[in-house]
């Protein structure tokens, strides 16, 4: 079997560390799609390892399995539907704010779309705990509120 | 060990999960917090969910029942949620939709000629239209309403124009060649009358693909050999060119829609389906984006009418179903179909939708 000898730009990889301290690699094109990975490459060189101290290992493989498929030009539906299947709403925020950090924005707006997904029917309370945010209206402006608006509560189990 | 995961969303990133939500549940967040209530109104946000909102097309039917006559639902088919119902009722009235631009619909009442809502059916805000003072309104020939319904609703500035425009007859005489077209301003809530002297002629599916762009309302005539304008910015009617020759067009079904803002062409044979679109609106140059393969749903050609496309899909509907045809991946998906006979078929009354946050008030 033909190898390669010389190594080209297209299958040079380049050494992520997690937050935790664990390496992995990908691909130079999959790093591109990293814009905040790409930044560091081009401050700090491509062989040296990358740190990345908001991202750990427990997220890191998911997305870099992400963007091995897209580098194949390989991501349908059901690829993405796949994806997330077996991922908690906690799950996938973890994964969120990764891509985000990642600045890695295919991953971002196909997430963004899954949570807002995953939240279409969550009540309100549900809501302030997944973003860990406080209610900060008195009862009376919220029962004002919601009174306004009725017609957005109906259906929705408001005790989850 | 510290993770990312306690909360810890800058705005830019919570607007970018709540420009995804359907608008109910965006309706719903805004009693989360006063943050969030307050970033709902923000100029960038509404931007912003309308630029999301503007890749996800959907598509209004009316379907009605041919057991009750009176009974007429509307559905809402789009990509990503798939068939949901469709209520108008909190206008208190029967009506028919008329014409769909960027989230609005205008509205006829069905028992009161002549009167007639714009409204925002996901937010339910609507506003009842002055009766125009002449009332012309019923002196439309033949039937007494308006031949052509046009909304123009720009969600730049937050304003919409309603036109009506037919032939004219005087109460009691023969129509006297008269064009007149109504338009509604939103802001100074006010009708004006534009008169013009021209004969044209509407197919059902003409009046009903009416599109908005570039400050313009656009229209195909029976004759199918160019495009009729009204200018709203000069009050002005004016034709445009097609993207082809009307004599090789001769034999192929028209059909005008929008595409990601732009005027569309879409043009159907036997065995292809030619999307054309145009880029450049004031070069007047057409280009073909797509030349779509028929085969696979040869046996519905005859009866299959595109209604609403982005780059990525064609909604269609036929007299019983509604079809996508996935650009990219070339497949054709039924996403509807009508469970019992109906009286009028699916395309009829159908009409280009996307939701949005936009006031009509």
């Amino acid at each position: 079997m033909a190898q390669e000898a010389s190594s080209s730009t297209s299958s040079k990889t380049i050494s992520l560390k997690t937050g935790d301290g664990e390496i992995f690699e990908i691909e130079a094109s999959a790093a591109k799609q990293m814009k905040t990975v790409q930044r560091l490459i081009d401050d700090l060189g491509d062989d040296i390892t990358i740190p990345l101290h908001n991202v750990f290992s427990k997220e890191l493989p998911k997305i870099i399995e992400y963007y091995k498929k897209d580098i194949t030009g390989e991501i349908t539906k059901d690829f993405e539907a796949e994806f997330v299947k077996d991922l908690n709403d906690d799950e996938v925020k973890v994964l969120f704010l990764a891509a985000n950090y990642l600045d890695a924005n295919k991953l971002f707006e196909f997430l963004s779309q899954n949570i807002a997904d995953r939240l279409e029917s969550k009540s309100v309370e549900y809501v302030r705990k997944y973003f860990g945010v406080e209610n900060d209206f008195t009862p009376e402006e919220e029962s004002k509120l919601r009174e306004e608006r009725a017609w957005s509560f109906r259906g929705i189990k408001e005790d989850e | 060990m510290e993770k990312l995961g306690d909360g810890i969303f800058p705005d830019e990133v919570v607007m970018q999960i709540l420009a995804r939500l359907p608008v109910k549940s965006l309706f719903r967040s805004k009693t989360v917090c006063k943050l969030w209530y307050k970033l709902t109104f923000d100029k960038y946000f509404i931007q912003l969910y309308n630029d999301v909102s503007r890749k996800n097309p959907m598509i209004l039917v009316e379907i009605s029942d041919s057991l009750l006559e009176c009974k007429s639902s509307l559905i809402c088919v789009d990509n990503l949620r798939g068939v949901f119902e469709f209520s108008l009722n909190f206008l208190n009235d029967r009506v028919k939709v008329r014409a769909s631009c960027n989230g609005l619909l205008c509205c006829s009442s069905i028992p009161d000629m002549g009167v007639y809502y714009v409204c925002n059916p996901v937010t339910r805000e609507f506003r009842l239209l002055p009766k125009s003072r002449e009332r012309p309104v019923t002196r439309f020939y033949p039937d007494g309403e308006a031949t052509l319904v046009g909304l123009a609703c720009d969600p730049a500035f937050q304003k919409f124009n309603v036109v009506l425009a037919g032939s004219h007859r005087t109460f009691g005489h023969r129509p006297d060649g008269k064009f007149i077209c109504l338009v509604f301003d939103s802001e100074l809530n006010k009708w004006r009358k534009l008169i013009s002297f021209q004969d044209e002629h509407f197919t059902h599916m003409n009046k009903n693909q009416v599109v908005f762009v570039n400050n313009a309302l656009h229209w195909l005539t029976v004759s199918s050999s160019y495009i009729l304008v009204l200018d709203l910015s000069c009050d002005i009617w004016k034709k445009m060119s097609l993207p082809y020759d009307p004599i090789y067009g001769a034999g192929n079904r028209t059909y005008l829609l929008e595409l990601d803002g732009c005027l569309s062409v879409i043009q159907i044979s036997e065995a292809w389906m030619i999307i054309w679109v145009l880029k450049d609106y004031w070069k007047d140059e057409w280009s073909v984006v797509d030349k779509v393969s028929l085969r696979c749903i040869r046996g519905m050609v005859p009866g299959i009418f595109p209604i609403s496309q982005t780059s990525e899909y064609v909604f269609l509907a036929t007299h019983k179903q509604v079809l996508v045809y996935h650009r990219r991946s070339q497949v054709w998906k039924e996403m509807y179909s009508v469970k019992y006979s109906s009286t009028l078929p699916l395309w009829f009354s159908a009409h280009a939708y996307r939701s949005t946050m936009f006031s009509c008030n």
